[in-house]
């Protein structure tokens, strides 16, 4: 076990690496001089070159590299431009509130998919499968933001007390605060997780081991909660981690909307204003979450299925990829 | 009639009796047409056909697990007296597991691959009885240690995947005969086995059905084994019982040209040499109603009769009866 995450957390580091490469080459390509940008037009070329040694301009790319790395291990990721902070204080003000928003639209997703899936594959072709796919593939249909705005206006006609658009400034717990933006996440993902979850329970439940289970004399409805949602699990999961590194890096709309200053929104302020230090810690703290949330997947698909945790059975791994690859093209395929 | 069925209640002759038993798919086909059979307390009776021949249908149909768009048409399930075609998911779950226990042919697929052997053992006692865990987790390893597991302490522990193809046998074994049941259904217990294994299972079964007085239904396309195992045997054809009798009486005196060509496919001894008689044609699918014998066209035998009218049975000798118009002319 301990070897396994060695040897993971081997692959992860390079996966990190790779990804810091790749976005310092692309801020190589963008002109534009920060230093200039930072302290405005009318410094004088003092400043601006104290700037340009701050921030290392002319570094050869090995050194930026290399020094970039150094600070890394040492918990820093320089300084804002925009904002002239250590640029791991914004993140670290910023985490929280993604991280929550994260958290809470996961579990709302959860919640919801669950026990719509069971009684949608248990009732398969029945009406109420059929409603629930209806409203699933409209919902999914409406883009998020929309979807923020017709919640909020039908929380506001209804007067639940819940203020919307204030973001995390308002005094009401955080439960409250973040259950529009966060259902408006869930319910623009839920589809997917819904699906998953559906066809993968339906297909257990082709699966002859049932059959002994009714000739052991198991009810029905142990064999579906101990038997079949069990073993539907997996690629559920998979598709799980998938819409929480979504999630992260990608609710900036949400967090406009709703004015949450998280990361979504950090990130856009630090690329208007060509923070590349900004930009790049942020980048880089989403990376680690995809990474970190993928590995944790992987982990909890093995401890659920045991065939997953011998080589000889990685083509269920690859066969389950190429699954999910299949199922979200035919998913976005209903978006369109 | 009512009066009979509680005289049979009350003192079963029969541990289960199957009376013209019908099974047709939604699209008509007709899978299974008229099977009777009977199997007395402690008795190992065979069933053998070819592939297709509605084997597999029969026993789902006893045990009530028929896939959807397939149902029961017409007849009787009686076990223990008691008619089960109709009776309801609770009575159904009462008798699974702990009077009728069920082994199926393909014991990779037939075990849940995520979840632990001693687990999925233990779940028929779960169910089945009020014992305590230390007393169900005694009872669990000591009928893995009757089916012959080996180290059962350590294979409690492990995954179907990390047993070979005997051992799951075995562990579908020892989970059939847990709550020592009336009657255990074998079906081809050993397609997926290599000889010596299959040796070893059936003897299995038979020292199971000796020492607790289970009766056996087992299911087989191959003579060989039922010859070794079975007391009695059913010899069906495209949903229809064709020949019936003793094993001793229906092996050394077929009356069936179909029972014939499964006997002769069968290798032996003396036959070693000669080439294996291939079976021609196959049965045919999907069925309508059978309105003749349904091997005539099979059949080397056959003469205008047989394509006309569906043979009745015969009696060969007393216990040994076989549906063939032959046997009508040898009366005569
Ligand atoms: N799930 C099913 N749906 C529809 N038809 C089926 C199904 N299972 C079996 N059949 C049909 O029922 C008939 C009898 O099949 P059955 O499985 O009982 O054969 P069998 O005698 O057990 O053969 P085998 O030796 O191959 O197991 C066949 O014609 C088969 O095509
Ligand atoms: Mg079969």
């Amino acid at each position: 076990m301990l070897k396994y995450i060695a040897k993971n957390a081997a692959q992860m580091l390079v996966t990190l690496l790779l990804i810091v490469l790749i976005v310092f080459i692309m801020f190589e390509l963008i002109p534009g001089n920060p230093a200039q940008i930072m302290s405005k037009l009318d410094a004088d070329q003092k400043t601006i070159e104290a700037l340009e040694q701050e921030f290392g301009i002319h570094d050869p790319l090995p050194v930026k590299i290399s020094k970039y790395f150094t600070g890394l291990l040492n918990g820093d990721m320089g300084r804002s431009i925009r904002f002239g902070k250590p640029v791991i204080d914004l993140i670290r003000q910023a985490i929280p509130v993604t991280m929550s928003l994260a958290i809470y639209s996961f579990f709302l997703i959860v919640i919801i998919s669950v026990p719509l899936a069971l009684l949608a594959s248990v009732k398969r072709g029945s009406f109420i499968d059929n409603a629930i796919r209806f409203t699933t593939e409209t919902t999914l249909a409406i883009p998020p933001f929309f979807m923020a705005v017709i919640l909020m206006l039908i929380f506001r006609t209804t007067q639940l007390g819940l203020k919307s658009g204030q973001g995390a400034s308002s005094g009401s717990s955080v439960l409250v605060q973040y259950l529009l933006p966060a259902l408006a996440i869930a319910l623009s993902r839920v589809t997917m997780a819904l699906e998953f979850l559906r066809d993968s329970i339906i297909e257990q439940k082709k699966m002859f081991y049932l059959k002994t289970a009714i000739g052991k004399g198991v009810t029905r409805s142990r064999i579906i909660l101990t038997h079949v949602l069990r073993n539907s699990l997996v690629p559920y999961i998979t598709v799980l981690g998938l819409i929480i590194a979504e999630i992260f890096g990608g609710s900036i709309i949400i967090e406009q909307v709703f004015l949450l200053p998280g990361l979504g929104r950090l990130l856009v302020t630090a690329v208007e204003s060509r923070d590349f230090p900004l930009t790049l810690g942020i980048i880089i703290t989403i990376a680690i979450v995809v990474i970190v949330v993928n590995f944790l997947v992987d982990l909890i698909n093995q401890f659920i299925d045991p065939r997953l945790r011998e080589k000889e059975h990685v083509a269920l791994r690859t066969g389950l990829g190429a699954k999910l690859i299949y199922k979200l093209n035919t998913i976005r395929g209903v978006k369109k | 009639m009512n009066k009979l069925e509680l005289t049979n209640q009350a003192n079963p002759e029969y541990t289960l009796k199957v009376e013209h038993l019908k099974v047709v798919s939604t699209q008509g086909a007709e899978l299974v047409r008229d099977v009777s059979l009977a199997i007395k307390p402690g008795e190992i009776v065979g069933l053998v056909g070819e592939s297709g021949s509605g084997k597999s249908i029969t026993t789902m149909a006893i045990v009530g697990i028929l896939p959807d768009g397939i149902s029961i048409a017409k007849g009787k399930i009686l076990f223990q007296g008691q008619d089960i075609t109709r009776i309801s998911a609770d009575e159904r779950c009462g008798i699974n597991g702990n009077k009728l226990g069920i082994i199926y042919q393909d014991a990779s697929q037939a075990l849940n691959p995520l979840m632990r052997i001693g687990k999925q053992i233990d779940e028929v006692l779960k169910i089945h009885t009020d014992l305590s865990l230390s007393e169900r987790q005694d009872r669990v390893l000591g009928t893995m240690r009757a089916v012959n597991l080996p180290d059962v302490k350590n294979l409690a522990k492990r995954y179907p995947h990390e047993l070979s193809g005997g051992q799951r046998q075995r562990v579908l074994i020892a989970m059939a005969i847990i709550n020592n049941p009336q009657l255990l259904i074998a079906d081809e217990p050993t397609t997926a086995l290599d000889v010596t294994v299959t040796a070893q299972i059936l003897d299995l079964i038979k020292i199971i059905n000796e020492s607790k007085q289970i009766s056996v239904l087992y299911i087989s396309h191959d003579f060989s084994t039922v010859n070794k195992l079975c007391d009695r045997v059913f010899v069906l054809y495209a949903g229809i019982p064709v020949e019936i009798g003793s094993v001793k009486q229906v092996i050394e005196n077929p009356q069936h040209p179909y029972t014939e060509l499964l006997l002769e496919s069968i290798p032996t001894k003396e036959k070693r040499g000669q080439k294996l008689l291939r079976m021609k044609g196959r049965t045919q699918d999907p069925r309508g109603p059978a309105l003749n014998c349904q091997f005539a066209d099979r059949c080397p035998k056959a003469f205008g009769r047989c394509r006309q009218e569906l043979p009745p049975m015969y009696q060969v000798t007393p216990g040994h009866t076989a549906a063939c118009f032959l046997l009508n002319n040898k009366g005569e």
